[in-house]
């Protein structure tokens, strides 16, 4: 890279995605892409809808001069390493991380990128991700919340089914008035996701609560729960099919509301579109999509959820919205 | 005969009642069946 651009690091199945959602979010600068197996940085790199350049770099290492904005697709270890570089080097990061621990992790950089003066954007895949949004995007229409459920089902790529192997073996929280609550009864609850989802047994789980707490901490309740991975992994993306769901409770004036949003696709589509329309956003410094902030932050705390929901609709992820009673 | 037949049938009646209250330990169950899902639309995303 000659000129200040885009590294995009990752180039698995959402990181090659966030690379198209990236162009087509009208990212007309230079774009380069890395990945640990260097074959992979260069077929993305050479997509037509790309038109990237291939880089040699690795998490840990200081970042190349030219990196405005840096975009991590990595699993929990690495990511967190990418974002202390990107932090060192007072360069904004994005990243689609979704493991509690590697979120809490990133969490604990607040401080360091405040001082920084450098926005670091967190979560900004599928769930937390695209989820994060559409809470957003509820509680836009609501005076008040008082309940968050989040719920997702499916695999974006091995590094995400890696996580959600390690999720189930884990214990759970949420957040109750405030505070967080280890789960105790972990049996599993099912979700009635948008079709062809369907009716899922999902598992309490903390991936993404955290951050949906600190984008409503006054919400008396918050919680995740996800589906069970598959346990062989599929090349056949048409097997990755993904989906969110958000039900968000609360008070407009003194009348209860409950809003429930969802989303259903390729998992890998959804989680590196929404990761490449935030992260073009940040990078343009438009801030009709996201606000940008010194600090670590969720994406419900600095989106502006209504064109986040009309961009990635755009760009081949429809958003729906259930209409009806529905059933906990 | 009549007697190992009986005990095989008290085995598998426990053992269907036991699958069934680890089967259905889980909260939800009931589909949502009033109402359905609708695309967001412009302007609003409503």
């Amino acid at each position: 890279m000659s000129e200040a651009g885009i590294l995009v690091v990752g180039c698995g199945a959402v990181g090659a995605a966030a690379a198209v959602a990236l162009r087509r979010s009208g990212w007309t600068g230079p774009l380069a892409v890395t990945d640990r197996r260097s074959r992979r940085a260069v077929a993305v790199a050479a997509a037509p809808e790309v038109g990237g350049e291939p880089v040699a770099w690795r998490p840990g290492q200081p970042l190349p001069e030219s990196t405005d904005l840096l975009v991590t697709a990595l699993p929990p270890g690495p990511d967190v390493r990418a974002v202390r570089a990107a932090i060192a080097a007072g360069v904004p990061a994005v990243t689609a991380t979704d493991d509690a621990a590697a979120l809490a992790r990133l969490c604990g950089l607040d401080d360091e990128a405040r001082a920084a003066g450098v926005p670091v954007l967190i979560g900004a895949g599928m769930a937390p991700g695209l989820a994060d949004v559409l809470v957003r995007h509820a509680a836009d229409a609501l005076e008040r919340v008082e309940e968050v459920r989040v719920a997702r089902f499916g695999e974006a790529g091995r590094a995400c089914r890696q996580v959600a192997q390690r999720a189930r073996g884990r214990r759970a929280f949420e957040w109750w008035e405030g505070a967080r609550r280890e789960v105790t009864r972990r049996g599993p609850e099912l979700v009635w996701f948008p079709d062809p989802v369907g009716a899922r047994d999902c598992i309490p789980t903390t991936d993404g609560a955290r951050l949906v707490h600190r984008a409503f901490p006054e919400a008396r309740f918050v919680g995740v729960r996800r589906a069970g991975a598959p346990r062989r992994w599929s090349r056949d993306a048409a097997a990755h099919l993904g989906g969110v769901l958000v039900e968000v409770r609360g008070r407009r004036g003194r009348v209860p509301e409950v809003l429930v949003y969802g989303a259903v696709g390729e998992a890998a589509q959804i989680a590196g579109t929404c990761l490449g329309v935030l992260a073009a956003a940040l990078a343009r410094r438009d801030a009709r999509l996201v606000e940008r902030v010194p600090g670590v932050t969720g994406p419900a705390e600095v989106v502006r959820a209504r064109a986040v929901v009309a961009t990635v609709r755009d760009l081949g992820v429809p958003t729906l919205a259930f209409d009806g009673v529905p059933v906990r | 005969m009549v007697r190992t037949l009986r005990r095989v049938l008290v085995v598998l009646g426990l053992a269907l009642v036991a699958g069934a209250i680890v089967r259905l330990r889980g909260r939800g169950g009931v589909p949502p069946t009033r109402g359905g899902w609708r695309v967001l639309e412009a302007p609003e995303f409503r």
